[in-house]
């Protein structure tokens, strides 16, 4: 037996391993719980393996021509595995059924592999050499794959590459079995073809694994993107689908251009308008200056304080001119200051008092964001408004997140604040609540500035009534220690 | 603006490549070598106390109307109560460069991080002494009608407040409640029940049997407890569960340095029966970036230009109608002789009875009985949060089920800030066991590269990453970290007889004399020195 075909088998063998590794490595990350999943691909995969040695009794003539187009398909389907997992993961809902469609495939062309190869290799060898030989070079292929798969191949290419190199193996296996085998074979310049068309497709997909990799991320938003920063914060993606903008950050909706001005509005005005001289303003959170849009509108406003995080979300809302034509370029107004700060942390050290302050902040979703919403967060904010000033918080969905919305206004209550909740209807976002407070009193708005498309004095007091369905429900404070929040606002999103 | 509508996976890292396998279970370590090393003069200058006659005699001397020996807490308090009640003329001396003992820190320039004990837990009524200290540190804003403190919240341990490894997952909280079976659950809440009753247990004259600070407490017959050892009392109980008993053994690890079987059962109890939860806080402790490095900074203030730091104490005995306190300055090598009114040996007691010249001359009977653990503190400075293995959320205490150490609490988890940076975890482990001293020499001769390997393996079972985030780590190693509250001592009569052993002019101060080493009665001992001092001072 030649080198050449020694070296066949060991491939086959290494990349037979690997696929199921790769296949149960994928559901792992994407599905959680390694456990269960490692078991059912394992076993899976097995299963369909036994199914192809049994399918190989089926091939009658033409062994070495159906062993190329196996080793082919293997390579296609194996090396195109995992890329197809991941992007599957962000498009479809039946994952599951793709994984195990996928284990059942790729294991049932690799049980092929042997049964056809051994067929192949009987003539060359006593039938006691031959069976030693394959078992033991497949057995070995295997201790090779699972050494080099976790040390070696997912540590230092990824899986997308390490999938679409091993398929690239196997592709070329069949290559060089067009000549191994030429004797056996009735046309082998066309299967030279089609092994050698399946090698640059792989190791192309090799060569792109980065982009594919950013592709399937962005398989995950529906529209085109027309921007997609990292910054040392977050994810900023913006896409467009005709005249609708979308802003995401780290994959959560900011807002649509179609409806945002609902949205803000509804956040700003009530407590601005309400406010008989609104003069130094403070935004918390909302760098992409569309609060601060809106708190422009007002006369009296001789300073506004933008405190955001992140400097590339202010830098992009200031100079990319998509994004100042959504914000009506606010924040380069000469009212406007933006400091890049931890909004907590800075609103503890100032020393500066606000007649408004809008906190715009992203839903609690971790413990992080939770401390902004905070029992303590509110006293700190407290103690920054100036005698009669006002504050709104956006408080997310009282549809979708009931107990935390109300939670929300029961802690701006317990930080000694008078809290009127209100919610607005905004299409892209659902329901969506708000909470203004004060220290003492509040007058509804007896005007608000032109130019305004949704809120009017007549429907202001309706903002203020919740229906049956978003009514109060009885809720804990959320304090630093307890965090309660986070744990309301998971369990209720996590049902939808 | 702000909302969810997630899109679902972004994790663009895992397929990216030099992403960890975590569902193997396997990676390569083989990252750049870490550096760091010892920290803490401690022990090198404290062994120079075995051949005080190596050292020069005093050179100098200087009249104080008193001298605290040791700056940790008790020495701190003590300090604290003596320039309240208006004396000037005091001087404090700690053979450490920092003030705070066991509740020293550090900083870097991401955050404070602490060198020993780092939490304190919310005080009880009984516990006038630090509820006080802590209104006046701003820490409580107020006591209500009722007298119930209210507490500035930045100080309570935010939430998620611990957490554990086991089984290749973190879940929340410290009890392995993962593959626990009926039983396990079954005798964890009969050992919750029995530390209930326990806690409840009043005298006829309305005090509890255990309490914080002990002397609070009336133990009655509670006493008899001290006769057995923590393992013997759980299996006298029938309380076999192995979860229950790594629980248990645990508690006793973390608190005081021992095992189930070092540990009196009178201390095992203690450490649950000791405080009530806070009818509006609940059992959350106070704690800080710095730990309780925080309060014993705070504590020396008052006192800034009275510490003599980075010198020993060799010697105290009596100078005609004062006491002189010998302290060897090693940098100049030269020794200054403190003319004192009044000593407060606000160290430890088998400290004390090496520096004390009649107890040198003649050791008192007590003095064996005072058994020390060793500890190991090892701070790891991380440019961000490695990965690590699912489950419950990164919280402040991080424990490990069977890991060598104790875990690991995250310096920056009170901070207010959004973005989580750079960071600084803290890992302790304590060398529990039936021979200390066998594990004190291990501890003193080991390199700090072998050290700083244990470490990082104990740490790599839930963040196999973890190599590569470290960027420096530094071990403290305490030779004598705390007293050992082993059984028959913690209410035992050397513990008695040391408690009472000097009246004055020499006081002794510190929580080896409650056999528990806590900052409450390190606070207790401290704040009794000062008064006693006070007192024949005549303010």
């Amino acid at each position: 037996m030649s080198y050449a075909v020694y070296a066949t088998v060991v491939v086959v063998a290494t990349a037979g391993l690997v696929y199921e590794l790769v296949a149960a490595a994928a559901a792992s990350y994407l599905l959680g719980d390694s456990l269960t999943q490692f078991s059912t691909v394992i076993g899976g995969y097995l299963f369909a393996m036994g199914v192809g040695s049994f399918l190989s009794r089926y091939v009658q003539r033409g062994v070495a021509a159906r062993f190329v187009q196996t080793e082919i398909l293997v390579g296609l389907a194996g090396g195109w595995a995992a890329a197809l997992l991941f992007v599957a993961f962000g498009h479809t809902a039946h994952f599951r059924v793709i994984l195990y469609g996928l284990v059942g495939v790729v294991g049932l062309l690799v049980g092929l592999e042997i049964p056809l190869l051994l067929r192949l290799l009987r003539d060359r060898l006593v039938f006691r050499e031959l069976v030693a030989q394959v078992l033991s070079l497949d057995y070995i292929g295997a201790l090779a794959a699972s050494l080099l798969f976790p040390l070696l191949l997912v540590p230092h290419l990824g899986l997308i590459r390490t999938s679409l190199l091993v398929g690239l193996a196997n592709a070329a296996v069949g290559l060089w079995s067009t000549w191994i085998f030429r004797r056996e074979l009735a046309a082998p310049g066309l299967l030279r073809a089609f092994a050698a068309a399946a090698v640059l497709c792989l190791g192309g997909g090799a060569l792109a694994a980065e982009r594919i990799t950013e592709w399937s991320e962005d398989r995950l938003y529906a529209d085109e993107i027309i921007l997609a920063r990292t910054s040392a914060y977050q994810r900023i993606v913006l896409t467009r689908w005709n005249d609708d903008l979308r802003l995401f950050l780290n994959g959560h909706l900011q807002f649509s251009s179609r409806d945002e001005y609902r949205y803000h509005e509804a956040l700003v005005h009530p407590a601005l308008a309400s406010h008989p001289a609104p003069r130094r303003v403070l935004v918390l959170g909302g760098g992409d200056g569309l609060a601060v849009r809106e708190v422009l509108k007002h006369g009296a406003v001789e300073r506004v304080t933008l405190v955001d995080l992140d400097p590339e979300m202010t830098r992009l809302f200031s100079e990319n001119p998509l994004l100042t034509s959504v914000n009506a370029g606010a924040l380069g107004d000469a009212r406007v200051r933006v400091v890049n700060a931890d909004a907590f942390v800075w609103l503890a050290a100032t020393r500066e008092r606000f007649d408004v302050v809008i906190a715009d902040f992203p839903d609690p979703h971790n413990f992080s964001l939770g401390k902004l919403y905070s029992r303590t967060f509110y006293r700190v904010l407290r103690a920054r408004l100036a005698p009669g000033g006002v504050t709104a918080v956006q408080a997310t969905s009282p549809m979708f997140a009931r107990r935390a919305f109300w939670c929300i206004v029961e802690t701006v209550r317990s930080a000694g604040l008078e809290a009127r909740p209100y919610h607005v209807y905004v299409p892209s976002f659902g329901e969506w609540g708000f909470v203004l407070a004060t220290e003492d009193g509040w007058q509804a708005p007896s005007a608000y500035p032109p130019g305004l498309r949704f809120l009017t004095v007549e429907a202001t007091a309706g903002l203020f009534v919740f229906p049956p369905d978003m009514a109060p429900v009885p809720v804990e404070v959320n304090r630093l220690d307890n965090q309660v929040l986070v744990h309301y606002y998971g369990a209720e999103w996590q049902k939808i | 603006m702000a909302k969810n509508l997630s899109t679902g996976l972004t994790r663009r890292d895992l397929l990216a490549g030099g992403a960890l396998l975590a569902a193997g279970g396997c990676r390569v370590s083989g990252a750049a070598p870490i550096e760091g090393g010892f920290v803490g003069a401690g022990h090198h200058l404290g062994h120079l106390l075995r051949e005080p006659g190596r050292l020069p005699p005093p050179v100098s001397r200087e009249r104080v109307d008193v001298a605290i020996v040791g700056g940790g807490v008790a020495g701190l308090a003590a300090a604290w109560h003596l320039a309240r009640g208006g004396v000037r003329d005091l001087v404090l001396v700690d053979l450490e460069d920092a003030p705070g003992g066991n509740a020293r820190s550090g900083a870097s320039a991401a955050t404070g991080y602490p060198w020993g004990a780092h939490y304190l837990p919310l005080p009880g009524p009984v516990a006038r002494g630090v509820r006080a200290l802590l209104r006046e540190l701003g820490v409580i804003e107020a006591f209500d009608g009722a007298g119930r403190p209210r507490y500035d919240e930045r100080h309570l341990c935010h939430a998620p407040q611990e957490r554990l490894f086991i089984h290749g997952r973190w879940h929340e909280g410290v009890f392995p409640w993962s593959g626990a079976t009926a039983e396990d659950r079954a005798q964890h809440a009969a050992f919750q029940q029995e530390m209930e009753r326990s806690r409840r247990w009043r005298d006829a004259a309305g005090r509890r049997a255990f309490a914080t600070p002990r002397v609070a407490g009336a133990p009655g017959a509670f006493r008899e407890l001290d006769r057995l050892s923590m393992a013997e009392l759980l299996a006298a109980r029938g309380f076999t569960s192995p979860r229950l008993r790594w629980w248990v053994e645990y508690a006793c690890r973390d608190d005081y340095g021992t095992d189930l079987a070092s540990t009196s059962a009178w201390a095992g109890v203690h450490y649950y029966a000791a405080r009530d939860p806070d009818p509006e806080y609940g059992d959350v402790v106070l704690t800080w970036p710095e730990g309780n490095g925080w309060l014993t900074r705070r504590l020396a203030e008052p006192v800034a230009e009275r510490l003599r730091l980075g010198r020993l104490v060799v010697n105290v005995e009596p100078a005609g109608d004062r006491l002189a306190v010998d302290a060897y300055d090693p940098r100049p090598g030269r020794t200054e002789r403190l003319l004192a009114r009044e000593v407060v040996l606000a160290c430890p007691v088998f400290v004390a009875a090496r520096l004390y010249r009649p107890w040198r001359e003649r050791p008192p009977a007590f003095l064996r009985a005072f058994r020390y653990a060793p500890w190991l503190v090892a701070n790891l400075h991380l440019d961000r949060r490695p990965d690590g293995a699912a489950g419950a959320a990164p919280a402040w205490d991080n424990v490990l089920y069977g890991g060598e150490g104790l875990g690991y609490v995250v310096a920056t988890h009170q901070s207010l800030r959004t973005h989580e940076g750079p960071t600084v975890w803290t890992y302790y482990r304590s060398f529990p066991g039936l021979d200390p001293t066998a594990a004190r020499r291990a501890l003193l001769e080991a390199s700090w590269r072998a050290l700083r390997d244990d470490v990082v393996r104990d740490l790599a079972r839930p963040h196999p990453g973890l190599a590569r985030e470290v960027r420096r780590l530094d071990v403290m190693r305490y030779g004598h970290a705390m007293v050992r509250p082993e059984p028959g001592f913690v209410c035992g009569a050397a513990l008695a007889a040391a408690g009472v052993a000097l009246n004055g002019p020499v006081h002794l101060a510190h929580s080896d004399l409650s056999g528990l080493s806590l900052f409450e009665e390190a606070f207790e001992w401290g704040s009794r020195a000062a008064g006693r001092v006070l007192a024949r001072l005549g303010r």
